[in-house]
């Protein structure tokens, strides 16, 4: 830590805008901070007053500096590594290197834990907080592949689909770090609380605000620039039209990043925001494959897991040729239930026309499921012969209950 | 001069006789009342003095002391008025002195002499034949109460009288004159079920369209007495299906006809002219019920609506809405299906084996999971979070019911009625008579967690599902008990004496977590 840039972070009221003003005037001298602190009054007005444009601010600042030389670096940093925390700033070699290339930068970041690996790939998740079955779903199997094959999983801990990103990507044994709206030191949301402190020991949790600092709507935006910022790629599992998930794939264009969009059902609220980006361009997200090639490039038709830990890319020994072959290469390889003959093994044949009449995203009640599974099947169910094959699919996994009585395929979530 | 005569106190439900002994003495004018008895108790002796005024006796200048024995148990709710007016009539020699012996005496005395009625007749005259008392002497109103009570000790006899005057003359006369002056009352149990049985329900099944899961879920309860928690969007049909369980209900048996009766008799509830509850009670407390009302207590210890309802249904309509506190005090006695009300006085027990029937919405606006619901997660959370978890835990079946499509509600075609359900619960029935011979329940959803072992056996195939239901369903320790409960009524009603797996399967189907979930 560069106590002299906590120090200044503080004494210029948290502004970006201000410090980095100040570090230009100074000729963006690495150690401006430290020269600002044993700088004379005198000197810093000189400094000061010369700064284009910013003269409203001047009085403001000089007193800030001021008053903030009467206290001691080494105090803030020392009250910093009590709670925990760490604070790297721009000038750092640790300050990581894809959020000192966007347009505008944080100047020093709060973070308990460990900050993403500059060498490893890095995803940004984001998604609604209002989800569906489907969304959920889908980011956990999306993320727990990525992060099992060594992406860094970024996100906002926020409700929805960012919890689930975060959650998966720790569970499936990889790494995840969470950008917050709020002081590194508080868990916003509360319900997060189990994945805050996992992220604290096996990720990380980051905040361009000092300790303390309560969530405030206005300052989301603004970290949501901080989370592309920190990736390489961004990808939208849902996102409503004109919502802040929207807002922060604009923040990633701006920084030019690339983005996927996992694509939905056209008639869903909750898709739509997915729709219009894949319509301007962004890359469609079909399966976590997709994602994978995109990080390691292909190897016999498949992303491959072997090599990755460490960095180390693989060589892109059998790459398609053609987007025609690509096309061919890529189909049925959707993470939807589809038509795989090996799932439905096993059933008997009252499960069997059960499960076909189950739908993956519209939940279906007992009422509804009885009368279709009499006109496409034929069978006639009494509802406690439903009921049980229903539970037995549930067990085995095929089936889930989106809500009380409402029913839904799922896939088997055995490791793909 | 000293008389002595039998009568009787309620305490919560139960009755216990007392000796009411007078004994009129010189000395400053004075009519006292002693027992432990509380200042209602003792007002009895205002409405006694005036009462003999109206009737034409004088009672002359003289210490009148009136004692309530036993004088250890505090007396609060006891109507003192016709015992005492017999005894002071007894020491002046208005009545012959052996007339009141081993003879019990209740009823309440109007300032005009009027013999009116008093609770708890069914219970103190059951306990009067058990002591060996041949005569009760009744109130007019009480009388047919009281034949229902006696119906089972044949050498009882049961008089009613309507004014102090008539008692009087009852007592003076010889065995034939009494019977002209207050012909005795008989009841015939039997007689009085079955022609209360006859009136036919007007909710049946054949009436409610679509449904068919609730439907199931309710015949289950039914059979096996288990509580049932509703839910689903407002219009679906729980408040119709709710009455409609009372037409697939076993009957009441004599003995559970009784015991309801003499809770209702306590509460001041019986009808005078069907003093027998024949049909099993359905109570339905609107959600702004208090506390006490709800189970029971006050200051006289009243039984509660949840004790109304034993051995019937308890239904509780849009189960968040009821307090927090409310919900939380249903608690134990869903639980050890007893109220027990304590006091400074000592503690009572009323029974409280019910079935309780709950619904409510998904959601706060009432129409999740359609789309049209617009609350957040939060909202929603929020809202199922009223529902104390430990009052979920005793609901037995968790069952949906969704929106009826249109094509449903006009099928022309019949559904099943309410009888062929009751065929099969009936059935479902004669098998836990069986099973529970010789246990103390008489139902499924009596079988507590020590006895799951002993009465829903599995085979190995059965185990090797439950293990699987229980880890990806992640079933707590109370939610396996529960489905065990409920897939051995659904074997019952499958006429099955092994527990299969489907019937686990259904059972599992009805787990309340769905609740929590979101």
């Amino acid at each position: 830590m560069d106590q002299y840039a906590l120090w200044l972070y503080e004494a210029a009221g948290y502004s970006r805008s201000r410090i980095f003003r100040l570090r230009k005037a100074m000729g963006e001298d690495p150690s401006f901070a430290e020269k600002l602190y044993y700088m004379t009054d005198k000197d810093t007005e000189d400094i000061i007053s010369n700064i284009p444009d910013y003269r409203g601010m001047n009085r403001e600042l000089f007193k800030g500096l001021a008053l903030a030389r009467k206290k001691e670096p080494a105090a803030a940093q020392d009250l910093l590594w009590k709670k925990e925390m760490e604070f790297v700033s721009y000038d750092e070699p640790g300050f990581p290197d894809r959020l000192r290339n966007i347009p505008d930068p944080p100047y020093g970041i709060y973070y308990i834990g460990s900050l993403p690996d500059p060498a490893l790939p890095s995803l940004a998740v984001v998604g609604a907080r209002k989800t569906t079955p489907y969304g959920r779903e889908q980011a956990g199997i999306f993320c727990r592949r990525l992060a099992g094959c060594g992406v860094q999983i970024i996100s906002g801990m926020a409700r929805g689909i960012d919890g689930i990103a975060g959650r998966t990507a720790l569970e499936a044994g990889g790494t995840s770090f969470a950008v917050l709206g709020c002081g590194a030191d508080i868990c916003y949301p509360p319900e997060n609380e189990d994945l805050y402190s996992d992220l604290a020991q096996y990720g990380g949790i980051l905040s361009e605000y000092p300790p303390g600092t309560k969530p405030v709507a206005r300052f989301f935006p603004s970290r949501n620039r901080i989370i592309s910022g920190l990736s390489d790629a961004l990808f939208v599992v849902e996102a409503r039209l004109q919502s802040g998930t929207q807002i922060t794939a604009g923040s990633a264009l701006e920084q030019g990043r690339d983005i996927f969009a996992l694509p939905g059902r056209v008639s869903d609220d909750a898709s739509a925001g997915c729709i219009s980006l894949l319509r301007d361009g962004a890359y469609i997200a079909a399966s976590p494959d997709d994602i994978l090639e995109y990080f390691f490039g292909v190897q016999d038709g498949e992303a491959s897991l072997a090599g990755i830990v460490g960095g180390a890319s693989l060589d892109l020994s059998k790459k398609p040729e053609g987007a025609s072959v690509r096309m061919s290469e890529r189909k049925d390889k959707t993470s939807g239930a589809a038509e795989d003959p090996g799932l439905v093994q096993g059933l008997s044949d009252t499960a069997r026309a059960v499960y076909s009449c189950l739908d993956t995203s519209t939940p279906k009640d007992l009422e509804e499921l009885m009368t279709d599974i009499k006109e496409e099947t034929g069978y006639d169910l009494k509802p406690q012969e439903l009921l049980s094959q229903l539970t037995l699919l549930c067990v085995s996994g095929h089936a889930g209950q989106a809500d009380a009585g409402f029913y839904i395929a799922k896939h088997r979530l055995s490791p793909m | 001069m000293f008389s002595t005569v039998i009568s009787g106190a309620i305490y919560g439900i139960q009755s216990y006789l007392v000796q009411v002994e007078t004994d009129i003495s010189d000395g400053l004018p004075v009519l006292s009342m002693v027992g432990f008895l509380s200042a209602q108790v003792r007002e009895s002796g205002e409405r006694v003095r005036v009462a003999l005024k109206n009737a034409g006796i004088r009672i002359p200048p003289s210490r009148i002391t009136v004692n309530v024995s036993p004088a250890n148990i505090p007396k609060y709710n006891m109507i003192l008025d016709l015992p005492a007016a017999a005894g002071i009539l007894s020491c002046l020699g208005r009545i012959p002195a052996h007339s009141l012996e081993n003879v019990f005496v209740a009823g309440e005395l109007g300032l005009d002499g009027e013999v009116k009625p008093v609770r708890g007749i069914l219970a103190m005259v059951e306990e009067a034949a058990a002591q060996g008392i041949r005569l009760c002497i009744l109130p007019a109103a009480n009388a047919m109460e009281g034949a229902v009570a006696a119906s089972r000790f044949p050498g009882m006899k049961i008089a009613g009288i309507g004014h102090l005057s008539q008692f009087m003359d009852y007592l003076r006369s010889g065995p034939e004159e009494r019977d002209r002056i207050a012909p005795p009352f008989t009841a015939d149990p039997g007689r009085l079920m079955q022609e209360q049985a006859k009136e036919q329900d007007e909710y049946d099944f054949a009436n409610v369209h679509g449904q068919s899961g609730a439907k199931r879920a309710l015949e289950i309860a039914a059979a096996g007495f288990h509580n049932v928690f509703m839910t689903g969007p407002p219009g679906s049909g729980k408040s119709m299906l709710s009455k409609c369980i009372r037409g697939i209900l076993p009957p009441m048996t004599l003995d559970e006809s009784m015991e309801v009766s003499r809770i209702y008799s306590a509460a001041g509830k019986l009808p005078e002219e069907r003093p027998l509850i024949v049909q099993r009670p359905f109570q339905s407390p609107h959600h702004s019920v208090t506390a006490p009302a709800l189970v029971g207590g006050g200051r006289l210890s009243s039984p509660g609506i949840l004790s109304l309802a034993h051995r019937g249904i308890l239904f509780l309509d849009e189960l968040p809405e009821f307090g927090r506190d409310t919900l939380n005090l249903l608690r134990q006695p869903m639980e050890d299906r007893q109220v027990v009300i304590s006091r400074l006085s000592g503690s009572c027990i009323y029974p409280a084996r019910c079935l309780v029937l709950a619904t409510a919405n998904l959601c706060p606006c009432g129409n999740a999971p359609l789309a049209k619901c617009r609350c957040t997660e939060r909202e929603i959370r929020r809202y199922r979070a009223k529902i104390p978890g430990p009052i979920m835990d005793r609901f037995d079946i968790c069952v949906e019911t969704p929106r009826t499509g249109i094509d449903v509600l006009m099928n022309p075609a019949r559904e099943e009625p309410s009888s062929a359900v009751l065929e099969r619960v009936l059935r479902a029935r004669d098998m836990q008579k069986e099973r529970f011979r010789d246990g103390g329940i008489f139902f499924n959803a009596e079988i507590g967690a020590g006895e799951i072992e002993r009465y829903c056996e599995l085979g190995s195939r059965q185990k090797k599902l439950v293990r699987q239901l229980s880890e990806s369903l992640s079933l707590s320790a109370r939610a396996y008990h529960r489905m065990l409960r409920t897939a051995r009524t659904i074997a019952d009603l499958a006429g099955s004496g092994p527990i299969l797996e489907e019937h686990l399967a259904e059972a599992a189907a009805y787990r309340t977590g769905a609740w929590e979930q979101l």
